[in-house]
């Protein structure tokens, strides 16, 4: 149906401003066999699962820190709205100007970017743990680290699946302006590169290429994860 | 099979930092071993509160609970039944009595879904039960560690008469063989009528022992008439106090 309606609008438009879908996969085979679209995904992709797990670890960590002692959050919680609200384009620019345009100023912005998104959703976790539980298992007498295990993080899962699930597809769009903001590759770097060639093709066929990865990772695994660990809640039964 | 503990409660005084008045004051109550004891009165009267003494959770108070000889909260861990069955929604029936006891085997947990009439729900989900079922479970788990006090916080509230019979008989099963020393809270008149051997009747805040009843018959074996008998009883105690 999509490309039923992409042919339409190509035949309607202007070619060279919005090509056919035959044209943007031709030239998205060519770009994989000949050009360095795999080279790119591949370090957008990399660079995409080191900032996810770097800025999920630390938020998860924060976050249980804040929702758990109200102090931490008194102390610190005027800082996740500061982060939550503070344009990603400006700690960008921070990170380049004061690290220089290195992998790690790109890494760093978007961990900055994306930690404070999962602070408060594991905060808000922390905040709805059930009492009722905590009490089964003071009752109970069950150990700590058992309690962690079977009562604690099954609470906590929805929450880490959503901080997640938004994480992913808030850093996949900030690595991209990131990368096209200063970057020695990638699918962003190139985008920017076709950008100034007016190559609409080009530009189709990675934008393509990447939402074919970003279905694979939401098929493949979130999915699938999710029905592993929240398979026990009505819905998903 | 072990028998049940005595149970030897003294509280000069329990309060909530948020609450003027004691919830409980000068509460004196020795639960013999391997009897039931049913504990009514108002809502509000501190009867769950007391549960939470008893099982060793709750240590802020002035006064004492020995289970057997020892403070509460170093004695053996007792079941306990809440009011909801607060079975956890992630793990099957089976894994819900596995939880509180590390070392049951799997076959122990079924032995014991089987005792409380759970044939062939041992990897049901706790939402594919009824709320009967999930009461089932949540006895079940209380079995687990065969504990010496038995722990009741209203475990038929909200259930139809006809289920909260068939639950007697059921509750009535496990005790008789596991012949635990059980302190049942409810406000029903039918539910202390079956299962209790001696009801307390507490007052309102702050709850003290307004009048004691010991039940005529064996348990379980009430008819209509010994359960008005018994709800009479309750009330002339009430108006005598009063």
């Amino acid at each position: 149906m999509l490309f039923v309606i992409w042919q339409i609008l190509s035949m309607v438009l202007q070619a060279r401003l919005f090509p056919t879908p035959v044209t943007v996969i031709q030239e998205l085979w060519d770009l994989a066999v000949n050009g360095r679209l795999i080279a790119d995904i591949q370090k957008t992709l990399t660079r995409a699962i080191i900032a996810f797990f770097v800025a999920m670890s630390a938020g998860i960590v924060i976050g249980i820190l804040l929702g758990r002692f109200r102090v931490a959050d008194r102390l610190f919680g005027t800082w996740v709205v500061v982060g939550l609200n503070i344009p990603a384009i400006v700690v960008a620019i921070a990170c380049y100007i004061w690290l220089g345009l290195t992998e790690f100023a790109l890494i760093l912005a978007v961990v900055i970017n994306k930690t404070p998104l999962v602070i408060t959703t594991i905060r808000e976790g922390i905040r709805n743990l059930s009492f009722d539980f905590d009490e089964l298992g003071a009752v109970y007498r069950m150990p700590y680290l058992r309690r962690l295990r079977l009562i604690l993080v099954p609470q906590m899962m929805p929450y880490v699946l959503t901080a997640a699930r938004t994480g992913l597809s808030l850093i996949w769009k900030i690595v991209l302006v990131f990368e096209l903001l200063g970057s020695d590759g990638g699918v962003g770097f190139r985008i920017s590169m076709l950008f100034n060639f007016f190559d609409m093709a080009g530009i189709l066929a990675y934008t393509l290429a990447f939402i074919c990865v970003v279905l694979v990772i939401e098929y493949g695994i979130m999915r699938p994860l999710e029905r592993k660990i929240l398979g026990w809640r009505p819905a998903h039964a | 099979m072990a028998s049940g503990a005595r149970v030897e409660i003294d509280i000069a005084s329990k309060r909530f930092s948020n609450m003027a008045e004691p919830v409980l004051e000068g509460l004196k109550l020795t639960v013999e071993p391997s009897t039931t004891l049913a504990l009514i009165g108002p809502s509000g009267a501190g009867k769950s509160t007391l549960l939470r003494l008893i099982a060793g959770i709750d240590r802020d108070f002035d006064g004492q609970v020995m289970v057997n000889g020892k403070a509460a909260h170093v004695a053996e861990t007792p079941g306990f039944v809440f009011q909801d069955p607060r079975l956890l929604p992630w793990l099957t029936a089976e894994d819900n009595i596995r939880a509180v006891r590390a070392d049951i085997t799997r076959d122990a947990a079924v032995e014991l879904l089987h005792e409380v009439g759970l044939k062939g729900f041992e990897s049901a989900l706790p939402h594919q039960l009824s709320g009967g079922m999930q009461r089932r479970v949540a006895l079940a788990r209380a079995l687990a560690l065969s504990p010496r006090v038995l722990l009741l916080d209203e475990p038929f509230v909200s259930l139809d008469r006809k289920l909260a019979r068939e639950l007697h008989k059921v509750f009535l099963k496990v005790i008789k063989s596991y012949r635990p020393t059980v302190i049942l809270v409810s406000h029903d008149i039918e539910d202390v009528a079956q299962l209790a051997d001696r009801i307390v009747l507490l007052s309102g805040q702050p709850a003290q022992v307004k009048s004691e009843l010991v039940v005529p018959g064996k348990a379980g074996d009430r008819d209509v008439a010994a359960i008005a008998g018994i709800s009479d009883a309750l009330s002339d105690a009430e108006e005598t106090v009063d």
